[in-house]
């Protein structure tokens, strides 16, 4: 559905995109992870046609955004980081607005703003101004205002900064029913756990380069994570470091050790191995390799740097 | 097609959010009517009646030439007053010397002096100027036909002497008292005849004359709060660029110059509807003449509601704080108001004001407006404002085409 080929674009002296490459298939919501300013936004805003690249080129549904910028922005739907809306109008008042820029008039968007203040839960304060909505329900709607025309394609540029865990679960939630209705969608977000729970694929972008892109299972395995296991218990180094070759061991005391294991059958045969030899452990924790981790391997620091 | 609809969507919604936007029926209702009010009342307040200029006369003379020169200053379309009640204002004074009559009888020469108060309309002093000499001349004219008359007559003490006049109907009158009565009913008579020839002035339209009290204030204000709901307006686009709600009719299918055409047309509604509701006001409340060529007022209004709805976006583009806008926006129009002649009529500042109004639109907008509605000229005349007016409009429109990008 979309297929974006070495996109490249700089401004001024700073290089904001270079050799950027992914493509995304119906129906799939596509992950985009970075710090501010990796180049996520840019990204949106040259698959929307809002800006030109420097080269490269972008396709979507077959169509050249360069070439056919209003057709494909007909079947495109955008939510922009900003609550872009008008707060002194209702909630109806802004959707028929924003349907009305894509065509959509009379019975078919009054039934299309009723859809999907359905769907964003909002049907019950459709009538009331923007500006009395809590930051939450003005995300929910800044949502539906990119949903109105029935997009075959989504762009969700960080929907969710700004509020609290459950009204960004409530979005994750219209998003995954949206994309189970057949839409494409491209999420991006730097927040690690949305883009675990959401996307069935993830490209990690940083200084405007693709780093990493697969599922997360391939991701973890691009970057070489593994489990961490931490056990302690009332045992000495000298005890234990026979029974643990092969295995990476990050941290090693007299109580209390950190490794590194690669897969299932290794953290058995590990943890086996201590057992056997009667080693007394009290307590022993694992910590499942996660897109933090893989973030952090591909780009030296964490997402939050 | 689709396009039309998407253009005419933006312009009704810029309608409506300007409508709800706080305080501003205020601005485009109430405040003008202050302003006019304010205005054309510091300005006299007179226009649309034709009240005449008051003429005071103060006559130290007792003989019959005085009197019969106050006659024909009565018959003229003059306010003459010979005493003024408590608290009024003389404005002029026409002081008739003591022994006028007796020195004009004696070929003296004499001087009237007409007393001019500082804040006197200046045209109404051209005016009681104009009917003061035609007055003299009504008088003096049968005086020297008379003694034209006592010469032929051969009257005594007032006869020719080679090529220069000798003596005068007062030397001729001391030798016979009868004759100032003769000469009294002669000049009452002769000025009673009709004349033999007349003169008939009409002004080609409306008469030209400096536009004043609700006349220039009506107008004046309607310049100066269409520019300023303008320039307001275009604070709403600036609002727009930094919530981030230009860049999302980016997204949209609607192009760059459905956008800009919507929102123009959006303010060029507001504009009319101010200035349908200010001209109604100015005719029915203020009893303002609208001129006769409702035409050509309907299409200078139209290119003024073009032009200032171009600026506002102009403005809105230019600033990224929609402060900013408030600020400089009331500074902006207040001087374009001034300079343009919106709060006093052009013709009463210096000539360089003059030639520095025509650079702002709110100069060729007065102009074009005062040239239909005080002077009563039509389409013809108001072609150049017109034109002039569109040509500003489209440099706004194309500058803001320019300043305003998508991914601002």
């Amino acid at each position: 559905m979309i297929e974006v080929r070495g996109l490249a674009k700089s401004f001024g002296d700073v290089q904001a995109l270079s050799g950027v490459d992914f493509a995304v298939g119906e129906g799939e919501i596509f992950g985009f992870l970075g710090p501010n300013g990796a180049g996520k936004t840019t990204t949106i805003s040259i698959i929307a046609g809002l800006l030109g690249a420097d080269s490269g080129t972008v396709r979507v549904n077959g169509m050249d955004i360069a070439k056919d910028g209003t057709r494909v922005r007909q079947i495109l739907g955008v939510v922009p980081q900003d609550i872009a809306l008008y707060e002194e109008l209702t909630a109806r008042e802004n959707l028929h607005f924003w349907g009305g820029l894509y065509g959509l008039a009379g019975k078919k968007l009054r039934g299309e703003t009723d859809r999907v203040l359905e769907i964003v839960g909002l049907s019950d304060r459709a009538d009331d101004p923007v500006r009395e909505y809590s930051g939450g329900m003005k995300r929910r709607l800044n949502l539906s205002a990119g949903l109105i025309h029935g997009p075959k394609v989504i762009l969700l540029d960080e929907p969710t900064l700004g509020i609290d865990p459950q009204a960004r679960l409530n979005i994750l939630d219209i998003i995954r029913n949206g994309v189970s209705g057949g839409m494409t969608a491209v999420y991006t977000t730097h927040y690690l756990e949305e883009a675990e729970k959401l996307c069935s694929r993830i490209a990690i972008i940083d200084h405007g380069k693709i780093l990493a892109q697969g599922t997360l299972a391939e991701l973890v395995m691009l970057a070489g994570e593994g489990s961490v296991v931490t056990v302690t218990g009332a045992f000495s180094s000298a005890q234990v470091s026979p029974l643990l070759k092969g295995i990476t061991v990050e941290h090693f005391g007299d109580g209390s050790l950190r490794m590194m294991i690669p897969g299932r059958s290794e953290l058995s045969g590990a943890l086996g191995r201590l057992f056997s030899a009667g080693i007394p452990i009290e307590d022993v924790s694992i910590r499942e390799p996660s897109l933090e981790g893989v973030f952090m391997k591909l780009t030296g620091r964490e997402l939050r740097d | 097609m689709a396009t039309l609809r998407v253009i005419f969507h933006i312009a009704a919604n810029d309608f409506r959010l300007t409508l709800k936007a706080r305080g501003i029926i205020a601005w485009i209702f109430a405040m003008p009517l202050v302003f006019m009010l304010v205005f054309g009342l510091a300005m006299k307040g007179s226009s649309g009646t034709d009240r005449k200029a008051r003429l005071t006369v103060d006559n130290r003379d007792a003989g019959f030439i005085s009197r019969s020169l106050i006659e024909e200053l009565r018959a003229e379309p003059l306010d003459v007053v010979d005493s003024l009640k408590a608290g009024e204002s003389a404005i002029r004074t026409l002081v008739i010397p003591e022994g006028f009559t007796e020195d004009v009888l004696a070929r003296r020469k004499v001087a009237l002096e007409l007393q001019k108060e500082s804040g006197a309309d200046v045209e109404a002093s051209a005016a009681v100027n104009a009917a003061v000499f035609r007055c003299l001349l009504r008088v003096v004219s049968p005086l020297i036909e008379m003694e034209a008359g006592m010469l032929e007559r051969g009257t005594k003490g007032f006869a020719f002497k080679g090529d220069s006049l000798a003596g005068s109907p007062f030397e001729a009158s001391l030798a016979d008292p009868r004759l100032l009565g003769q000469i009294e009913a002669g000049l009452d008579s002769l000025r009673a005849e009709p004349s033999l020839v007349t003169l008939r002035s009409t002004a080609a339209g409306a008469l030209r004359k400096v536009p004043s009290g609700f006349q220039s204030s009506v107008p004046g204000s309607l310049v100066m709060f269409v520019l300023m709901t303008m320039v307001f307006s275009g604070a709403a686009i600036t609002v727009e660029r930094s919530t981030g709600v230009l860049r999302r009719y980016a997204y949209s299918p609607a192009g760059k110059g459905s956008i800009i055409v919507g929102k123009l047309l959006g303010r060029m509604l507001i504009a009319f509807v101010q200035i349908v509701f200010l001209l109604l006001v100015g005719k029915y409340l203020f009893r303002i003449s609208l001129g006769s060529s409702t035409g050509a007022l309907v299409v200078l209004m139209f290119v003024f509601a073009f032009c200032t709805g171009a600026f506002g976006i102009l403005f809105g583009s230019l600033f990224r704080n929609p402060e900013q806008v408030s600020a400089i926006s009331i500074i902006a129009t207040l001087a374009m108001s001034a300079l343009g002649g919106c709060w006093w009529p052009i013709e009463l500042v210096p000539r360089a004001f003059k030639t520095i109004a025509f650079v702002f639109p709110t100069g060729w907008a007065m102009d074009g407006i005062h040239k239909i509605i005080s002077f009563g000229y039509g389409m013809g005349a108001i072609a150049p404002d017109a034109a002039v007016l569109a040509g500003f409009g489209a440099a706004f429109v194309l500058l803001a085409s320019w300043r305003l990008r998508p991914t601002d």
